[in-house]
């Protein structure tokens, strides 16, 4: 065991060096409730000037670990010591608290982004669309087939075109009529068509000769 | 596999008496052979809390040598697996012990073929009390969570660890490490007792590894008594890191017992608490913390260190 004096500023706020400013808040926190002058925890333990001395330590500790640039500044300087490993650090980005309003349209964002890769590299081999665009009419279970081949789960497209997701069922199980009107179903088709990033008017006039038919 | 717990505190009044005489009630009802020790010379209670008013023999007795050895002391008592050596009589100036005889009861304390030894230690931090610290690397506090009481128990444990350092080192050697510690402290505001072992290391290194070895060895249990609901049930816990971070000592927080006034009848009555009043709170936080130092033992014995010696006296 080190002397305090000795100790790193992890150890002395009693952490693992990867925390996040919240437990690094938290952990100097229960340092003060110990170490303050009336704590009933260190009564009698220290004299006055090993208590100041050790306060003034734990606040050094917490101003240099709180803000992250003088902190990846300390933690290099610990590798460099060899008291830290480069893999004890996760990098200089630390577990951050995880945005709650972002997080629905960024999973289906993300996701969407792959669609085009995906689609990108089908379609430079023989693809599904092609096939579709030679057929001359396209029912909705064509649309379904090209959507199950690109593994889209029917919610990310109701998600993204904001429609209602047994309206697209409608349109994929050739119930048309229960649609308000065919200017809602084109609008409806078109949108879909676009979550593909595909241009949807082919597509929405060969659908329509099902429709008509 | 002998255990010998060495159970005190500093602080009179904490509870230790009180906890000797339930620990080893609940350890005998365990079906373990528990013999309990009252070591505490010239204030000895723990034959009143066990109902036994009038012991017919007592510790002075092998000091007088009326016996020859120590287990023609021991009395039973009315609970069964469980066994005293009271201090009821002792002789008026039993707390004046001379050396050689303090070592000669500690040696044959030791050789008592019991499976639990429970010595209820003193209060207050003299040689009495400390030397049965010095038996065995296993060691129980007792402390209320008053700032007293916590200030004796810091005390306390510094002055075993000082008396420790003293039995390691020859006297001039001590002392001028001693004198030269008060020095460095005075600069730089460390601690007393980590100087100690600083200059310790630095000036004889074999010895000074053999201390920390010793240190790390030890393995202390610290018990806060009196709790009440006022009081803050993390206090044991932080007290125990504050000892660990700065005194290098390891020790643990076994329990909290609650305050309840029916101990002071159970005391009135000269009966042991926990069969008397079975059910109550303080009760409860005794069982479990007889429950909870069992199970840390076996962790420790389990996780490979060596168990608990006995020290060569």
């Amino acid at each position: 065991m080190k002397p305090f004096e000795q100790q790193n500023y992890y150890e002395i706020l009693d952490i693992s060096p990867d925390v996040t400013q919240f437990e690094i808040r938290s952990a100097y926190k229960t340092a003060l409730y110990i170490y303050d002058d009336g704590s009933p925890v260190s009564y009698s333990f220290f004299s006055k000037d090993e208590r100041k001395k050790i306060l003034t330590l734990l606040e050094e500790a917490f101003l240099t670990l709180i803000n992250d640039q003088t902190r990846s500044e300390y933690n290099r300087k610990l590798v460099e010591e060899g008291v830290l490993d480069e893999e004890d650090l996760s990098g200089d980005d630390y577990k951050k608290p995880i945005p709650i309003i972002g997080l629905k349209r960024s999973m289906v964002s993300t996701h969407r982004k792959s669609i085009s890769g995906k689609l990108k590299s089908m379609t430079s081999s023989s693809n599904i669309i092609s096939e579709l665009l030679a057929l001359d009419v396209i029912t909705g279970s064509d649309l379904r087939k090209m959507r199950m081949l690109l593994e889209v789960p029917l919610e990310h497209i109701a998600e993204y075109t904001k429609v209602r997701i047994n309206l697209l069922r409608c349109i994929e199980e050739n119930r048309f009529d229960e649609l308000p009107s065919t200017f809602h179903l084109k609008s409806f088709l078109r949108s879909y068509i676009e979550y593909f990033k595909l241009d949807p008017d082919p597509f929405v006039e060969r659908y329509m000769k099902n429709v008509n038919k | 596999m002998k255990h010998i717990w060495p159970i005190g505190g500093g602080k009179g009044g904490a509870g230790k008496s009180f906890l000797v005489s339930n620990i080893g009630v609940w350890l005998a009802m365990q079906g373990k052979k528990t013999l309990m020790v009252d070591v505490d010379l010239g204030a000895a209670n723990l034959h009143t809390l066990v109902g036994i008013p009038y012991p017919e023999k007592c510790l002075s007795d092998f000091i007088n040598k009326k016996v020859d050895t120590l287990d023609e002391t021991i009395i039973e008592t009315a609970t069964n697996n469980l066994y005293l050596i009271s201090g009821a009589r002792n002789n008026l100036d039993a707390s004046n012990l001379a050396y050689a005889q303090k070592i000669k009861i500690l040696r044959a304390i030791t050789r008592l073929p019991y499976e639990y030894i429970l010595l209820d230690i003193g209060a207050g931090t003299s040689f009495n009390t400390i030397d049965f610290y010095m038996i065995s690397d296993y060691g129980v506090f007792v402390s209320t969570p008053e700032p007293t009481s916590i200030e004796n128990v810091y005390r306390l444990i510094r002055s075993i660890y000082f008396r420790k350092v003293k039995q390691m080192l020859n006297q001039q050697d001590f002392k001028s490490i001693i004198k030269q510690a008060g020095v460095l402290c005075e600069d730089s505001a460390t601690d007393y007792l980590s100087a100690i072992l600083f200059l310790i290391k630095d000036r004889e290194p074999e010895t000074g590894k053999i201390l920390e070895m010793t240190l790390q060895n030890i393995q202390y249990r610290l018990i806060l008594n009196q709790h009440r609901k006022r009081d803050n049930p993390n206090l044991g816990f932080l007290v125990c890191k504050m000892v660990k971070k700065h005194l290098g000592i390891s020790i643990e927080f076994a329990g909290n017992i609650s305050f309840d006034d029916r101990i002071h009848d159970a005391v009135r009555k000269k009966v042991s608490f926990i069969s008397r009043y079975p059910y109550t709170r303080a009760a409860v936080d005794i069982r479990e913390l007889c429950n909870k130092m069992l199970l840390m033992n076996n962790q420790r014995s389990i996780a490979g260190d060596e168990p608990v010696r006995v020290h060569q006296l």
